[in-house]
């Protein structure tokens, strides 16, 4: 798809504009972004009879009052739209980090990262799950 | 012992205290082999003579693939020595590469292989098949991705090691033993062998890298997999939004779990003066597919492009033959995740991109 895209780009200048403005550079991230995460399901799901049943339920299913309750309120102590906004300010803080380093080459010093380093050891040691999980990366 | 864990932070600091202790480049090397035995073998016991099996064979087919043609041949035979030189190493190369690859299906693929020879009809005991269910050599992927890496390097005319501990070192090395960063021989021995003492920014760095990757990981990883684990195991009752919501938790807790293991691990190689190479550059700050691959799993990435892409020919044939070259790279990519239809869909995916 990104080689056709750039084949269209090349003969027709308009589309190639398009894809250098903000709302183009957007709309390309979102794209990426989309198939990226969408092909995680398979990875996460990698039985047919586990993905077909989550591909099913991807549009028009409403969500179930004991799945919110269970999932979300019991086990986590959260709404699924506290959960949204958590994960969207966790993307905003790896975006805001990315641009720090790649836009504003910023890197913190080497003393404060010396002081940095017990207390992210210890924050880590302190507020982890009961249950520490293996690495997904084990697996493979 | 797994990484981060208080236990494996008491026995880094022993390994690195150690060996900043020691002064000769060669008892270095040994302690790095010895801790990584250690290492590997908190982890599977079972399977450290089969890597230490597999280190033997890829060091001695190094060799063999550097062996020069026969100079003792007249004059007038010497093309047609050199010719067979070339074949001989061309076949060992094959043996190499095809003697690493069956190994790595074999581990993936026995189960499936062994399902299909025993009919489902015998005794049920055999037929539940949990008596199939054989454990994974841990790292026997990025292994095997290594050793393949260091044989093509050694064909197309990289000087194969005559050290054996060296290579050992290399191949064992405790850091990245179990999920890399994929390292290539060269780039690592180059360090490994240069005398070089404890440096101060470096140490910083490490430290600095070990406690990010310990937050990403402990810290946000593990909190977002409990919610995708209980979202993904409730699958019946869930909405639209609850699975798209575990779809964007999932993608966020692979990454943070993957990238701070790669953080601890370059961490701790960097305390030993070692640099091991990036692996992630914010990836979901991507444009394209092209650049999230140079910038997800990074050393996957180059691994794909340098030893398949390339010789598959990469984008110099035309839009349909590059198209084509990308999805055979890409489903491969899929296929070396498991045995699942679920990895060739996501390869698909990526190559369709």
């Amino acid at each position: 798809m990104r080689r056709v895209n750039h084949q269209l780009s090349e003969s027709w200048q308009p589309l190639q504009k398009f894809w250098t403005q903000p709302w183009g550079l957007l709309a390309a991230w979102g794209l990426t972004q989309f198939f990226v995460f969408f092909s995680w399901l398979f990875f996460r799901l990698p039985e047919p009879q586990q993905f077909s049943l989550a591909v099913q339920k991807l549009w028009g299913v409403s969500s179930d009052v004991q799945f919110a309750q269970k999932v979300y309120v019991e086990s986590l102590g959260l709404t699924a739209t506290q959960l949204w906004i958590l994960l969207w300010a966790l993307m905003g803080i790896i975006a805001l980090t990315g641009f720090a380093q790649h836009q504003l080459k910023l890197q913190l010093n080497w003393p404060v990262k010396l002081l940095l380093v017990p207390l992210l050891l210890f924050t880590a040691w302190q507020l982890a799950p009961s249950e520490t999980l293996s690495f997904i990366y084990f697996d493979f | 012992m797994t990484l981060p864990s208080i236990l494996y932070g008491l026995f880094l600091l022993s390994v690195v205290g150690l060996y900043w202790a020691i002064e000769r480049r060669s008892l270095r090397i040994w302690l790095v082999i010895v801790a990584s035995i250690v290492f590997y073998t908190s982890l599977q016991v079972h399977y450290v003579p089969l890597m230490l099996v597999l280190v033997g064979l890829n060091f001695w087919l190094g060799r063999v693939l550097t062996m020069p043609a026969d100079w003792r041949v007249p004059n007038e035979q010497w093309q047609m020595a050199e010719q067979a030189s070339y074949r001989r190493r061309r076949y060992w190369l094959a043996l190499g590469i095809a003697l690493n690859v069956l190994l790595l299906l074999g581990f993936k693929y026995i189960e499936t292989w062994l399902r299909l020879l025993v009919p489902s009809g015998l005794n049920p005991e055999i037929a539940d098949g949990s008596w199939l269910a054989i454990a994974f050599p841990l790292g026997l992927s990025f292994f095997t991705f290594e050793c393949i890496a260091y044989l093509v390097d050694v064909y197309r005319g990289a000087p194969a090691t005559r050290n054996l501990p060296e290579f050992a070192a290399y191949k064992l090395y405790f850091p990245k033993l179990i999920s890399g960063p994929i390292t290539r021989f060269h780039a690592f021995n180059s360090q490994l062998t240069t005398e070089a003492s404890l440096n101060f920014n470096w140490a910083v760095e490490g430290l600095w890298l070990i406690g990010i990757g310990a937050i990403k990981k402990v810290l946000i990883a593990d909190h977002i997999g409990t919610l995708v684990n209980l979202s993904f195991e409730n699958l019946p009752r869930a909405g639209s939004w609850d699975v798209w919501l575990a779809i964007f938790a999932y993608g966020l807790q692979l990454y943070l779990d993957f990238s701070g293991y790669v953080d601890v691990a370059r961490g701790s190689a960097l305390l030993m003066g070692i640099n091991l190479p990036q692996n992630f550059n914010f990836p979901y700050l991507t444009t394209s597919i092209a650049d999230f691959w140079r910038r997800w799993h990074i050393t996957l990435g180059d691994w794909l492009r340098n030893y398949l892409y390339f010789p598959l020919g990469g984008s110099r044939q035309g839009l349909a033959r590059t198209a084509l070259n990308l999805m055979i790279v890409m489903l491969i990519g899929g296929v070396w995740h498991g045995n699942s239809w679920g990895f060739v869909i996501w390869g698909g995916i990526h190559g369709v991109a």
